[in-house]
């Protein structure tokens, strides 16, 4: 499969997440697969794959959404972008990037506060098995939402055939802005209880591990990037490129054919 | 400000931000902001420094949007995002995007296209007979367009083309029986049509099998009555030394008929067996009582007993060498289909389940590799987020809309016009007809949905078709829903941003261009537009199953 390349913080950050991402829709299918083996031929169903597959479901729903952005695979239609002039393709851009900040803007103006305090009192999803769906969803929403119009803004700055200059100050500011935003979270990880039910320690530790993790993608992609002269991403909407497609159709020669047997032959 | 004039707004202010190649998703989300601005805080936008420079005013915010931060109606956005988030049966989209990669990945569709090639090139016609069940079999197998497209395109279009059949007969097939996938259960359009309108999928299913087998029978049909009428569309291949003869594909087709009851049977047997020692039988059903266990256990043996005497080892093993292709696909069909149906699993279940068996075959055909799970994961997680991302941008849109009494509004503004009940169905049927051609079927099920269905169940169902109408609302449900999904088939041929085209065209020779594309389409639209109103006049067609 083609990739768009990852230059810079915040495509380095969404690359890295995505790379782990990746594997849960496999995983739900695991799991409901035992599950299904368990019910059927055990007749022991479990009670916890059904709200695990909700859980994990939900967050790649969001999730996803991140990896999209960064190999600019989300729905548009390029009839009218593509037969506009180079510069009014840039306002379109900068328009576009604006407009997904002031969606993310909006959405964390009206939904901090409920994402917070379902945070902060642990609110479970209020059965058997009992997984934090609101405690960790709700905030997943709006978190992956400012990451989606960083992305967007920084893919706005990497398409755009500007001095590096430009790009080198962008890209120390977002990756300075994100370990600020999470320096921000920090208080999560000393959570006393004061607030409601205390957040579990296994899963404080998860929460600093993951912001480790992340500031160390961060940093790690600043300072290998800091020598080298980003090239800009090759403008192209040519969708065979998303494919994956064996090299004759690419050069518009038919497929080999077995004359024999009038078949296909393998690739 | 009055709904009017925000709803015109939200038109115009799409139509500019898809033209200006805005990611949808993320343009109906933009509008949802734009939407709750208007209606609850339009100074924001006509005079944002009523305060002038005085920040601490400012922040205070006068309206009831930004007054305070981390609530007010703003909180709407988030909270529809988070509503799609806790729905069990989206997760199947996930999954059957996973499980058509891997299809997409194994040699299994090569096969099956290579076996019924076999059995048909001395039909005239045969090969686009072949694509257009190709495509059946896979559309009953996941339900998701694209890759469906794409993988005919590249197996058939070249065959085709080198047999010297006519080029629009070629491309219409491929893209009309490839669209097939979101008609034929388990499809992706009735799965959210269904969550939307909380309308039950399994009956949705149910209810489209007749219009979905109707479709590609109206294909096959059109393409053999035309190759009969114009021979020249499509030329026979040179006869060949291997080419079965009739006698032998009646022994070979026989003996693989056989092979697969014996299978079956013996299954059915096992299962007998299974379930009794274990003895989880509460009540017995027709399916459990013994009686079919002597019957099924008989023709295990009798089929068996042909097999082995009657047709000896070596035509036995021929036919299934010459079959299994078509095997392997149907086996996953089953799995999928037979889950859903015989209530086995869920629709989330059964789209695991059939992950499971896809992976099982690739597994069992030697082509499997982490690589190959490694790039389709990859693959899923991308397209995943492209189709939910749509999803979330239009429930958020959906939902300031309703805050802003839009739907109240449409309603109004449509019963107002005192159409017959009849003109009201068609009037929407052109809508989405016309939304169709710009817009993605997703955002038209999340935004146009709930304002179309409610008047639909208003309207007196004594009236709908010409055949007696229909007799309860969730009949009324389910009808609406197929009319939608047969709407949406052609929604994806039609000029000018039909996905199938696209799809096609990126896997076609280059001198093969977009208008060539869409011209091979107008047959196919054609009709697909004439089982529209079949279904329109005749809604029964819809509910013989439920």
């Amino acid at each position: 499969m083609v990739e768009h390349e990852h230059t810079g913080p915040v495509d380095t950050l969404t690359w890295s997440f995505s790379r782990v991402a990746m594997w849960a829709p496999a995983l739900i299918v695991v799991i409901i697969f035992y599950e299904v083996i368990m019910r059927y031929i055990f007749l022991a169903p479990t009670y916890w794959v059904n709200e695990m597959s909700l859980w994990i479901g939900g967050m790649i729903y969001v999730t996803a959404g991140l990896y999209s952005m960064q190999q600019r695979s989300h729905i548009r239609i390029f009839v009218l972008y593509d037969l506009a002039p180079k510069w009014l393709r840039r306002v379109f851009d900068i328009l576009s990037a604006l407009c997904v900040s002031i969606f993310a803007i909006a959405v964390v103006w009206g939904g901090f506060g409920e994402a917070v305090s379902r945070f902060w009192r642990w609110e479970l999803y209020g059965t058997v098995f009992d997984p934090p769906i609101p405690a960790v969803n709700k905030p997943l929403v709006l978190i992956t939402l400012v990451l989606l119009a960083l992305q967007a803004v920084s893919n706005l700055v990497r398409d755009w055939p500007a001095n590096p200059i430009v790009r080198k100050i962008f890209d120390i500011l977002s990756a300075i802005s994100l370990i600020a935003l999470m320096a921000m979270a920090l208080p999560v990880l000393i959570d006393t209880g004061e607030t409601g039910p205390e957040t579990p320690i296994g899963w404080r530790i998860g929460f600093g591990i993951t912001m480790a993790a992340a500031t160390a993608v961060l940093v790690r992609s600043l300072i290998r990037d800091f020598n080298v002269t980003p090239t800009p991403v090759v403008e192209s909407h040519d969708p065979t490129e998303e494919m994956d497609l064996p090299d004759e159709v690419l050069t518009g020669a038919p497929p080999p054919v077995d004359e024999a047997s009038g078949k296909i032959s393998d690739r | 400000m009055d709904v009017g004039t925000i709803s015109l707004i939200l038109l115009f202010g799409m139509l500019f931000l898809l033209a200006i190649g805005m990611p949808l998703g993320f343009a109906s989300g933009f509008l949802a902001v734009v939407v709750l601005v208007l209606k609850f805080e339009p100074t924001l936008i006509t005079d944002p420094f009523v305060h002038g420079w005085n920040f601490d005013a400012w922040k205070a915010g006068e309206g009831v949007l930004t007054r305070r931060f981390g609530a007010g109606p703003l909180n709407i956005l988030a909270q529809r995002m988070y509503g799609i988030m806790i729905n069990y049966v989206l997760i199947s989209v996930p999954l059957f995007i996973f499980m058509a990669t891997l299809l997409e990945r194994s040699g299994i569709a090569r096969d099956m296209y290579s076996s019924l090639s076999m059995w048909m090139n001395r039909l005239r016609g045969g090969i686009a007979v072949v694509t257009a069940l190709m495509a059946i079999v896979m559309a009953a197998m996941s339900g998701i367009i694209g890759g469906e497209v794409v993988l005919l395109g590249l197996i058939a279009l070249p065959q085709m083309l080198r047999l010297g059949y006519n080029q629009n007969l070629a491309i219409g097939t491929i893209c009309a029986s490839g669209s097939l996938g979101t008609m034929i259960p388990p499809s992706i359009v009735l799965i959210f049509y269904g969550l939307i309108t909380e309308t039950s999928i399994h009956a949705l299913f149910q209810a489209a099998f007749l219009p979905g087998f109707m479709l590609a029978g109206c294909y096959i049909l059109y393409i053999l009555i035309r190759t009969r009428l114009q021979p020249e569309l499509a030329p026979l291949p040179e006869p060949r030394e291997e080419d079965m003869t009739g006698q032998e594909k009646a022994r070979y087709g026989s003996t693989l008929l056989a092979e697969i009851l014996c299978f079956i049977s013996s299954v059915i047997v096992l299962r007998y067996i299974f379930i009794h020692t274990l003895g989880t039988i509460e009540e017995d059903t027709w399916f459990q009582s013994s009686w079919n266990l002597y019957v099924f256990g008989a023709l295990a043996i009798a089929t068996a007993g042909w097999i082995w005497f009657g047709v000896g080892k070596e035509v036995a093993l021929e036919a299934w060498r010459r079959g299994k292709g078509l095997i392997q696909p149907l086996g996953i069909v089953v799995v999928v289909l037979g889950s859903i149906y015989g209530g086995i699993t869920g629709i989330t279940e059964a789209a695991a389940m059939g992950s499971i068996a896809v992976l099982f075959l690739i597994w069992l055909r030697g082509e499997f590799s982490l690589n190959l799970l490694r790039e389709a994961s990859m693959r899923t997680f991308k397209s995943t987020g492209t189709i939910i991302w749509v999803t979330f941008g239009a429930t958020a849109l959906a939902g300031a809309y309703t805050i802003a009494g839009g739907p109240t509004y449409v309603a109004n503004l449509i019963v107002g016009y005192d159409l017959p009940t009849m003109g009201v169905i068609l009037v929407m049927m052109i809508v989405f007809l016309f939304l169709g051609a710009f817009m993605d079927w997703t955002g038209i099920v999340l935004l146009v949905m709930p304002v179309f269905l409610p008047i639909v169940l208003k309207l007196p169902m004594e009236e709908f078709g010409i055949t007696g109408g229909l007799s309860s609302a969730t009949m009324v449900q389910v009808w609406f829903g197929i009319l939608f999904c047969v709407n949406m088939q052609v929604s994806f041929l039609s000029p000018p941003f039909g996905p199938a085209a696209f799809y096609l065209k990126s896997v076609a020779p280059p001198h093969i261009t977009l208008p060539d594309i869409f011209r091979g389409f107008l047959p196919f639209i054609g009709m697909q537009l004439l089982i529209l109103f079949l279904i329109l006049l005749v809604p029964q067609i819809t509910t013989v199953f439920l």
